[in-house]
């Protein structure tokens, strides 16, 4: 026999020499063991197990023509015993392959432990080569075969299957917890005694698994879309499960997983901050108006002194006079409520707040945003002359069903939300007060035992559908609701006309309407949007006063918004929009005649108002830095009958007949604003506007009114600078100059007397106002949000008798308010309010003259609004805690107005004794109020 | 703790905002003040033109040292949000008979008492002659009358009631004649509201005390007078004052309750004396002659309503007492609008015993134009005596 020595290096080539170690009475366990062989001939050289990676020691072996190749390839079975110690390497052996190609001997040069080379020796006894071939015959070899011992194939065999499954909500809202990490750690590592492998090699193993990974020990995988996660072949035994996440407080719990078992868990993340749960934007200007305000909710909520309510929260804008009692009188830039219009997603809203402002009509918690046009505002809105405020009604969450409870001292709320299939979602809210209970057990109770019974109470309802019809168009749906009702009872009142009311020893009222909107947002291409707005708004209401006042009506309104909006390039889109308006009214009242004769006038309005206003507005980028926002609006009223202009009026033309068209005005608008860079802006805004004359239906009456009135008319003059300081800080600041004409006024005694046949209404007033306006706030931070607002104002009317212009009564010259919220830990956030106003103008009394006819004193009146009321400081605190469990939560919070009322009052207005010769001031009370609200 | 505390709590914090010092209560008289200003036109509470009407005005709180008068009869209206507006203004002495000027000072009440001559024009001078009648008829005259008068001219209307008034004695046969039986009570009393107008008097006394009132004047008492059925007001009469005191705690007072101790009928005689004592309620009723209630037709509607009397009360401490509260002084309560009856709350101070007590009452009908109001006016004064363990 020739004996041929070569070195034959397998490498990997025979692609890992495995051995099975085949128990009989144990599984079958499956190791790899890696095996390379050198091949030592004497006697032929050629000899190969691999080709393609034998080396052959050409100067060991002569004649070798072809190296013995591995057919038969055993493994060796790793010895259970040894399994725990996870030994590998190489074992290498010297192989007496002989002319058959078996394994004739062989004999360990170099071993890994005495059990493995056993059992790799036992292997390789099997195994079968083909003959080494030398001068054409087959030639007996020494080979010297590495064989590789590794674990792999055995962790191949690992079985890849999931034990351990979980979803992750947020603890309290049930929202699911999408894309966070979580970690699971093994807290005893030799609790399951079947891995017989060693626990770090079993991590590695089963953390190489498809979505799931080791980290540090620990296995990680991700929550998905759902909320849910899952672990494969995890050990049974305790485990340590940890969820980190950015917003959440750190989750960890052990749980126990059972052999065989899978283990089914939910766990509930706490949030940091629960407020956090929406984003919030407020005060912030938005970039294409120039005055635009925008407050988004939520935060906003948590102002002490609006009860929650985030559509008052205006009142605490730059801009918005300061209301008497915290009302719900919207006083813009020094103009009248009725100068300004309350839009709900685009429709005229027809009563923003219920009766007193104690809250508005809309639940905030179904609002997306509060929108705030102090002036010099856009096209896109019409008939006003003062302000807009536009609420933005938003989707339903669709993630879960949700809602909440809310009881406070003024009322309670139901609110529930939810998807309705994939596509469309749901909003359903009912609030009803009480506060006319609680104040009805006041008045009657012994302590007091008023002789007065007050029972008003409101109520409200919405329900809101929305839908993605497609990518491209999306409806929504909603019926929103208000009604108030009070009946005050004072048996001593010396009551009117049993004509009038049977019972007339009380005041009644009661405001009713339901809104049926109706929106549509289609893309029709990339450049081309539309939008429309459908609205239907039946109402009603009564109202009567001691048997002196009775005014009954229905009414219904159809309003139509339409807009479209192209895109033509980056600098250049143009909307082209109209708003049709229709209001039938109906009414039927009976007053005291102000003749003084004892009598009543009976009156009946038939009232059928209408808007039809057409728009177009270009918004211009010629640069990146400057955008110009520019639009041509008429405004036609059908309930008006005059000529009305052609061209826009930017002050009371008196050279000049403008008068030529139908009754209605055109408006030209254009606002500016120059970016200099990224932190500063510049903007101005000049533009006309119009509305009906107010109080509509009444100027204009054909008995009492001036059918001939014309529309009223203002102009706007802005100007501001924006500054941002940081990424949370950011400054505004406005000045304004709005003129007013045309607004109905009475006659003058002097007119009176020369022509007693004068209408009751000429259009002969005059309005200016003017101011500067800052806001400074602070967006939220990790704990701190606010701001600053500050307005220099002034207002003013003509007052033809006098020939002098004078204080309007709402005018206040400094506004200054301090909104601060500041996030504890432990849920609790505490806010504060701090505001201080010029005092009201008002106009005194410089005597008094006795009615003997009527037993009472008729006070003689100095100048108009020439004294002002000291001003009014308050502070208002808000304690807010939310309690947080698993599937709800409960938040409660006090809130505190005018906790320095003992130290210093601030007066609302004077009252006078009987006869005029002392007073003294009402001033703003101390309210504490307290509410609790379960959500879930 | 119960929930009237909660209750309590919560009102007594809102109401700690308002003013600290409340006005004072209209009916106490500290002060110079009119207690009431009446006309009486032989019984009646209206003048027509030409007529003469004793005017009587009650003062206290202070003596009566000096007083002006003025009388406006020229009023231009507003229509809607106008205000109406007196342009004239005549001294009284211009309008008063002479020697009729009567001041009655000295008392607990003073009075002044003048007699005026109401102008013959003052009604045709408030109308624009010139203008068809139709654009004054309310709507409660029915359409023959309407029609009728559609014709005719305020002043024509103005002729033909002067020359009723001027027939002496009504001849029914020539009324219904001449007027085709238009005239009815109804459509009479609305007519006459129509071409009612009111002048105004005003006065300052002691210098500083700014006052008026005004009277209807209206064609009502020519027709009267002529035996034509039409309405016209008269004054009320107040028979009497009487103070019932009760036992026990009572809110209302029942006249036939076996509670009723005693009845006092108070009068202007300083002698009056009310015994006071302890666990007592104490109402002053006031009694009229109810056949003394007149009715009216609403001008819009047209009803038939009957007048209802409402009372003023006023009452004062006559005693200067130091350092006591107002509280403890004496009291009225808050009477119900048409109640005859209040409640008298006797001072809680017994040093406290001179009182007087003054009702003024007058008649009211709602919705009738111009309606002349009737008034009575009464004084009463008194002593209260306590007893021991009041």
């Amino acid at each position: 026999m020739k004996y041929a020595r070569c070195t034959i290096g397998l490498l990997m080539a025979v692609l890992c020499s495995l051995l099975y170690a085949q128990v009989t009475e144990e599984p079958e366990i499956l190791l790899e063991i890696e095996s390379s062989a050198y091949v030592d001939t004497g006697i032929s050289p050629a000899i190969a197990v691999d080709s393609s990676s034998v080396e052959i020691d050409k100067d060991t072996i002569d004649g070798l023509e072809k190296e013995p190749v591995l057919k038969t390839f055993i493994k060796a079975v790793y010895p259970q015993h040894l399994l725990k110690n996870a030994i590998t390497g190489v074992v290498t052996l010297d192989l007496l392959v002989s002319d058959s190609g078996r394994v004739d001997s062989l004999h360990v040069v170099n071993g890994i432990h005495p059990d493995l080379d056993s059992a790799v020796a036992a292997a390789v006894r099997q195994f079968v080569f083909t003959p080494a071939i030398a001068d054409g015959e087959p030639v007996p070899v020494i080979l010297t075969y590495q064989y590789e011992v590794t674990l792999d194939e055995v962790l191949d065999k690992v079985e890849e299957y999931v034990n351990f499954r979980g979803v992750v909500y947020e603890r309290g809202t049930r929202a699911v917890v999408r894309d966070v990490e979580v970690y699971v750690s093994f807290i005893d590592t030799l609790h399951d005694t079947a891995i017989a492998l060693p626990f770090p090699v079993y991590l590695k193993k089963i953390g190489s698994f498809s979505g799931q990974k080791l980290e540090q020990g620990s296995l990680m995988t991700l929550t998905d879309s759902s909320g849910t996660f899952e672990f494969k072949s995890l050990p049974s035994g305790p485990l340590r499960i940890t969820i980190p996440a950015v917003g959440y407080e750190q989750f960890e719990t052990v749980d126990t997983l059972r052999s065989g078992e899978v283990l089914e868990v939910v766990y509930r993340m706490q949030r940091t901050s629960y407020a956090e749960y929406e984003i919030t934007v407020y005060g912030k200007t938005e970039e294409k108006e120039v005055s635009r305000r925008t407050l988004t909710l939520n935060e906003v909520k948590k102002i002490p002194g609006f009860g929650g309510d985030a559509v008052k929260v205006v009142q605490a804008l730059p801009g918005v006079a300061r209301p008497s009692f915290g009302g719900g009188a919207v006083v813009v830039r020094g103009a009248p409520s009725w100068d300004s219009k309350f839009y709900l997603d685009g429709v005229m809203i027809p009563q923003l707040y219920h009766f007193g402002g104690i809250k508005s009509t809309y639940n905030s918690d179904g609002l997306e945003s509060v929108d705030l046009y102090p002036g010099g505002f856009g096209v896109r809105y019409g008939s006003t002359i003062a302000g807009v405020i536009e609420l933005k009604g938003r989707n339903a969450k669709r993630d879960r069903i949700s809602g909440f409870a809310d009881v406070n001292l003024f009322d309670a709320t139901a609110f529930i939300e939810g998807p309705i299939g994939k596509n469309a979602g749901v909003i359903v809210s009912a609030r009803r007060s009480y506060i006319g209970d609680i104040l009805g057990a006041i008045t009657k109770s012994d302590y007091f035992n008023l002789p007065v019974s007050i029972v008003p109470y409101y109520y409200d309802y919405l329900a809101r559908i929305d839908a993605n019809v497609n990518e491209s168009n999306k409806l929504y749906f909603t019926v929103f609701g208000s009604s108030d009702q009070m009946e005050l009872i004072a048996p001593f009142v010396r009551g009117g006309s049993s004509d009038i009311d049977k019972l007339t020893d009380r005041l009644k009222q009661r405001m009713s309407f339901t809104m049926f909107t109706t929106g549509w947002d289609a893309d029709i291409t990339t450049a081309l949007k539309n939008h429309t707005r459908v609205a239907f708004i039946p109402g009603s209401g009564f109202s009567s006063a001691f048997g002196f006042i009775k005014v009954e009506y229905s009414s219904w309104e159809l309003s139509l918004r339409e807009e479209l909006q192209y895109k033509i390039s980056n600098k250049l889109q143009f909307d082209i929009g109209a708003d049709l308006w229709h209001k039938k009214h109906y009414q039927e009242g009976a007053f005291p005649s102000t003749r003084d004769d004892g009598t009543f006038n009976y009156d009946t309005m038939d009232l059928k108002l209408g808007l039809a206003s057409p728009y177009l507005q270009f918004e211009i980028k010629p640069t990146e830095n400057l955008f110009i926002l520019t639009g041509l609006r008429y405004d036609y009223y059908n309930e008006l009958h005059y000529d009305g202009g052609v061209l826009p009026e930017f002050w009371e033309y008196s050279d000049f007949n403008n008068a030529r068209g139908y009754s209605g005005e055109p408006s030209l608008r254009f606002s500016l604003r120059y970016k200099f860079n990224e932190n500063q802006t510049a903007k101005c805004a000049i533009g006309t506007y119009n509305q009906t004359p107010q109080p509509v239906g009444f100027v204009t009456h054909k008995v009492y009114g001036n059918p001939a009135h014309p529309a009223t008319k203002a102009r706007h003059l802005t100007a501001g600078y924006e500054i941002k300081f940081t990424d949370l800080i950011f400054a505004d600041l406005q000045v304004y100059h709005n003129s007013q004409w045309d607004i109905p006024d009475t006659y003058t005694s002097t007119e009176l007397t020369e022509n007693n046949e004068l209408p009751s209404f000429l259009p002969k007033g005059k309005a200016r106002m003017y101011g500067l306006e800052m806001l400074l706030r602070h967006d939220q931070g990790d704990r701190l949000f606010g701001w600053i607002a500050y307005s220099l104002s002034r207002s003013e009317r003509y007052n033809r008798e006098t020939k002098k212009w004078e204080l309007y009564g709402r005018d206040q010259t400094h506004n200054l308010q301090l909104i601060l919220n500041y996030r504890l830990e432990r849920q609790i956030e505490v806010g504060t309010r701090v505001r201080y106003v010029s005092g009201n103008p008002f106009t005194p009394v410089l005597g008094s003259v006795y009615n003997a006819e009527g037993f009472f004193y008729e006070a003689i009146r100095g100048k108009t609004n020439s004294k002002r009321n000291k001003p009014f400081f308050q502070v208002d605190l808000r304690i807010d805690k939310k309690f947080v469990y698993d599937k709800w939560m409960l938040a409660a919070y006090l809130d505190f107005q005018n906790v320095l009322m003992f130290l210093y009052a601030s007066p609302e207005f004077t009252i006078y004794d009987f006869d005029y010769t002392d007073q003294t001031t009402v001033s703003a009370p101390f309210v504490p109020s307290f509410g609790l609200r379960a959500e879930f | 703790m119960n929930h009237y505390f909660i209750v309590i709590l919560f009102s007594v914090l809102l109401l700690a905002g308002c003013g600290a010092n409340l006005p004072d209560q209209f009916e106490n008289v500290e002060k110079l003040r009119s207690l009431a200003i009446t006309f009486d036109n032989n019984g009646y509470a209206e003048a027509a033109p030409g007529d003469t009407v004793c005017m009587r005005a009650y003062f206290s709180g202070e003596t009566v040292r000096s007083a002006q008068w003025w009388v406006s009869t020229q009023l231009v209206s507003g229509i809607y949000f106008g205000a109406d507006t007196f342009i004239d203004s005549i001294p009284i002495h211009e309008l008063t008979i002479p020697g009729s000027y009567k001041e009655f000072a000295g008392g607990k009440t003073d009075s002044i008492a003048i007699n005026l001559r109401i102008p013959e024009d003052v009604i045709r001078k408030q109308f624009d002659l010139s203008k068809p009648v139709s654009s004054l008829l309310p709507s409660g005259v029915n359409d023959s009358v309407r029609s009728t008068l559609s014709v005719l001219t305020i002043g024509q209307v103005f002729d033909a009631l002067d020359l009723i008034s001027a027939l002496g004695t009504i001849n029914s046969s020539l009324i219904d004649t001449l007027y085709g039986g238009m005239l009815n009570k109804q459509n009479l009393s609305l007519l006459l509201q129509a071409f009612s107008v009111k002048i105004r008097i005003s006065g300052k006394v002691n210098g500083y005390f700014n006052l008026k009132t005004f009277l209807t004047v209206k064609y009502s008492m020519r027709m009267k007078r002529v035996g034509i059925d039409v309405e016209v007001n008269r004054n009320p009469v107040i028979d009497s004052v009487l103070l019932y005191k009760v036992f026990g705690n009572h809110s209302a007072l029942d006249p036939e309750s076996k509670y009723v101790r005693s009845v006092y009928n108070l009068t202007d005689l300083l002698a009056d004396t009310v015994f006071i004592e302890k666990g007592h309620t104490y109402f002053l009723k006031a009694v009229e002659t109810d056949s003394l209630a007149d009715y009216g037709y609403t001008y819009s509607n047209a009803t038939y309503q009957k007048e209802l009397f409402v009372h003023k009360w006023f009452y004062r401490n006559e005693d200067e007492v130091s350092g006591t509260a107002m509280d403890d002084l004496v009291k009225i309560g808050m009477p119900t609008f048409d109640s005859n009856t209040v409640k008298l709350y006797p001072p809680l101070d017994k040093r406290m015993e001179n009182f007087s007590i003054w009702l003024a009452v007058y008649d009211e009908i709602y919705g009738v134009r111009l309606r002349p109001i009737g008034f009575a006016f009464k004084a009463m004064h008194g002593v209260f005596r306590y007893s021991e363990e009041y």
